[in-house]
């Protein structure tokens, strides 16, 4: 162990670590206090630590007049120095971290099913954007098994489903997936317009053509510009003529057939529309689109 | 609302481990000796890590901003599997919310402290007379982190975990 003497009190051999030196003064730690008692006091004064480098500063042991090798200005015994160099981490900082690991891990296996239906659910809205109805619904419907404890996507697959089965003519299907999301979805949907819609698939491929009737009607009531909806009433009437054979029923249909015309005579879909309106009026038989197209590829004329 | 820095630190334990594991981490990366550390307790502060001084401006660079690194890429991580059921889904997930909370408590304590800012900016002083471009990079980040530490009192670091923990995913999942 180095020593040193304090320069304002008679002591001697002082252990170098418990001196100050303030401006090349040495000061035991007794007169240092003494002497400076403010810090203003050590303004503009050179203040130095002696450190002395036969003392271990992490295990304090003296090893008489060995100098020891430094770690930064720190003198460190051999035994400190391995210790040290080889310090790692705590057990419990380990263990810490494994367990945010296995979180982290299980938690995105767990929740990958979220991700998953996430995907579905978006490239679900491209399709339903492209038209393609039957993706969109499948899509749909996976994330909605994925995710069961979310409702709103199941009733978001019906309603996908309902405009699948609208635009492939099955009234009936497509009723019954609309009336699952009738009052769950928003306003916007138009799920009470699209029930009209299904409703007059259904009743037509029932056979219940005053059903198609009442409901031919309920969607004109709802926009009376629409070609479409009048040529709707007019084809209901037609059915109802073909059936009972009521001329009357067939004087609404020309009718109405008549302001669908009116409307729009221009639309290729509208104009095999009344076509086959005209073709049921005249043979009181009533052909589903399919049929018409196969018997009069052309078109039907008198 | 003021609450005093150890009680946040208590409630957000987890981003005291990890900030000074990532002072550790880089002193065992750039092997320098570390004479002691202490990864939580009670008190201010609430962790620290002694270690040796290095000339090496990298070395301190990489040690002093550690935890903005490790921390900021874990509370992501930590938070990300719990946003899609809580935020897009809507659901009550005890799993996710604990997730949430461990991520942004992470988050939390990734900006480094005016210590840890210190130590860079003494050595970039020295540095910068070398054209050491880290250097001359490490001026404004300093200014950050003081300015950072300072907004502490209007809760700065919980808005950058949430930042980081939601913010993110947020933009990249809508």
């Amino acid at each position: 162990m180095r020593t040193a003497d304090c320069s304002s009190c008679e002591k001697r051999t002082i252990p170098l670590n418990d001196t100050i030196k303030v401006d090349n003064q040495v000061y035991c730690e007794n007169c240092f206090e003494k002497n400076f008692t403010d810090e203003s006091h050590l303004k503009n004064k050179k203040i130095e630590r002696e450190i002395d480098p036969t003392v271990c500063s992490s295990c304090s042991k003296d090893f008489g007049d060995q100098e020891l090798n430094k770690i930064s200005a720190y003198p460190i015994c051999k035994d400190c120095e391995i210790k040290i160099k080889n310090k790692t981490f705590p057990l419990w900082v380990k263990s810490f971290f494994i367990a945010i690991i296995v979180i982290v891990l299980v938690s995105f296996v767990w929740n990958w099913k979220f991700y998953s239906a996430y995907t579905e659910i978006k490239e679900s809205g491209v399709y339903l954007q492209n038209g393609d109805y039957t993706n969109a619904a499948a899509l749909m419907q996976s994330a909605s098994e994925k995710v069961p404890e979310v409702e709103d996507l199941s009733i978001l697959a019906s309603y996908y489903r309902g405009i699948e089965y609208l635009t492939k003519d099955r009234g009936a299907d497509a009723l019954v997936e609309f009336e699952r999301c009738k009052d769950r979805v928003p306003a916007d949907y138009n799920i009470d317009n699209l029930i009209i819609q299904a409703k007059i698939g259904a009743t037509f491929d029932a056979k219940d053509y005053d059903g198609f009737l009442a409901a031919s009607l309920e969607n004109l009531a709802l926009d009376t510009t629409l070609a479409m909806s009048q040529a709707s009433v007019a084809s209901a009437y037609a059915c109802l003529y073909a059936e009972r054979g009521k001329e009357e029923d067939k004087q609404f249909s020309v009718l109405y057939l008549e302001k669908a015309k009116q409307i729009d005579s221009l639309n290729e879909e509208l104009k095999q529309y009344y076509n086959r309106i005209d073709h049921r009026l005249y043979s009181r038989t009533i052909l589903k689109h399919e049929e018409f197209l196969k018997q009069f590829p052309n078109g039907w004329s008198k | 609302m003021f609450i005093p820095g150890e009680i946040i630190s208590v409630l957000t334990f987890p981003g005291v481990i990890v900030h000074e594991f990532a002072h550790m981490f880089f002193c065992k990366v750039r092997k320098i000796a570390v004479f002691d550390a202490c990864y939580f307790r009670f008190g201010n502060p609430a962790g620290y890590v002694v270690h040796e001084n290095t000339d090496n401006f990298t070395t301190t660079f990489l040690v002093s901003m550690g935890p903005f690194v490790v921390n900021t890429l874990l509370c992501l991580l930590i938070c990300l599997p719990a946003y899609m059921p809580v935020k897009f889904f809507d659901l009550d997930h005890p799993l996710s919310y604990f997730l949430i909370w461990l991520g942004v408590s992470i988050g939390m304590h990734a900006i480094p402290s005016n210590q840890d800012a210190d130590n860079v900016f003494q050595q970039a002083k020295q540095q910068v007379k070398n054209k050491n471009i880290l250097a001359i990079l490490s001026f404004p980040l300093v200014g950050l982190i003081y300015v950072f530490n300072v907004l502490r009192i209007v809760w700065a670091d919980l808005i950058y975990g949430v930042a980081i923990g939601i913010g993110i995913p947020s933009l990249i999942f809508g």
